[in-house]
């Protein structure tokens, strides 16, 4: 049937307010589903060390005192790049080349900014008590919601990990290690360090090592050399 | 040229722009590569924060998809037709999403992550823009 002129759906158009409104929401219900789902995702537990399982802890060294090869790795701990490279290459490399006694592997401090040296400063005061490698993995695993990292958020995940509370407090509430940080920074920068991750293979700096590809290839390259 | 049509192009023309900048950073994401940023930019950070992807899936790859699915709605709505007002709410509903997660992921950048993607406040202005011209047309829905 003919509809008269002027007649058809348009009645129904924007100026429908009952319409527009269910738009709206429906939109914004979108939008929250995402934002919920995002920040599920995001929360992390505790992070789980079982990977350190078996192999010797000095520090922030890890692996086997005659490992043919060292990696160091130059990081920040509230960049996002070295969060990366700590979730993924790093646990790989540890499964694949520390285990296996091939590789000793270093974390150097190199602090980016000002910003960053109470979490750099933290890690410290938790390898004093033996624990860099689960407090490191801690910082990393919050750097999402906690960076640039407040102090009582430092001293809460020491408590998490069962550390010697009074003494870690005080480590961070002196600053104990800024000095020494700076240096290790200064150290890097004078070994040609200028962001981070940067990944050194037997003292030489790897390009692109933060990608797994690069640091496997200079990885068997030096343990080849070794032979 | 009708206003009408100035409109309609400009909608189109925005939703390319997000469409450029969404892409550029979906290619960044999977290349691996840090997006070219300028003299200082937050690029790479704000790209490599846990705030960049959702279950793994990459925000950018979201705002690709939305973008395409938003041109071809805009194809469908404007060139006439008895569902072209439907398609065109389609479109304004997607628009809104779009500009309401955008506007989430610019608080993210500016109080979160203290630091601001180009490309990413690129497609916010772009969807920002789109969202007023495409409600603007569906007001005017019913005028020749």
């Amino acid at each position: 049937m003919a509809r008269p002129k002027g007649q058809s759906t348009r009645t129904t158009g924007g100026r429908n307010p009952q319409m527009f409104l269910l738009i709206l929401g429906l939109a914004a219900l979108a939008v929250l589903v995402l934002i919920v789902v995002g920040s599920l995702s995001r929360s992390h537990k505790a992070p789980k060390t079982t990977y350190l399982k078996g192999i010797p802890v000095d520090g922030r060294t890890l692996g086997f005192a005659d490992a043919p090869v060292e990696v160091w790795d130059y990081s920040d701990f509230l960049c996002p790049h070295c969060r990366e490279f700590v979730e993924g290459p790093e646990k790989r490399l540890i499964e694949e080349y520390v285990k296996t006694g091939k590789v000793r592997f270093v974390f150097k401090h190199f602090v980016l900014s000002e910003r960053s040296l109470p979490a750099a400063n933290a890690a410290e005061c938790a390898r004093e008590q033996g624990k860099f490698w689960e407090y490191h993995d801690y910082l990393y695993a919050r750097q999402a919601t906690d960076s640039p990292f407040p102090t009582q958020k430092l001293k809460a995940y020491a408590r998490q990990l069962g550390l010697d509370t009074s003494r870690f407090d005080k480590c961070v509430d002196e600053g104990k290690y800024f000095d020494a940080l700076m240096k290790e920074t200064m150290e890097g920068y004078k070994r040609g360090v200028r962001g981070t991750p940067t990944i050194f293979v037997n003292g030489t700096m790897v390009p692109r090592g933060m990608q797994w590809s690069y640091l496997k290839e200079a990885i068997d390259a030096a343990l080849k050399e070794s032979q | 040229m009708r206003a009408k049509t100035v409109r309609r192009l400009a909608i189109l023309g925005f939703d390319l722009i997000g469409w450029g900048a969404s892409a550029y950073l979906t290619y960044t994401h999977f290349a691996h590569v840090e997006p070219m940023c300028g003299s200082y930019g937050g690029c790479g950070y704000v790209q490599s924060s846990p705030y960049a992807t959702i279950l793994g899936v990459p925000v950018a790859l979201l705002g690709l998809l939305a973008y395409t699915v938003m041109f071809f709605l805009g194809i469908l709505a404007f060139r006439g037709g008895e569902r072209g007002e439907f398609w065109l709410q389609v479109l304004a509903g997607l628009a809104v999403a779009g500009t309401l997660y955008s506007l989430y992921l610019t608080y993210i950048e500016a109080f979160v992550l203290h630091a601001y993607c180009f490309y990413c406040v690129t497609q916010a202005i772009a969807i920002t823009l789109m969202t007023v011209l495409v409600l603007w047309e569906w007001f005017r829905w019913a005028e020749p």
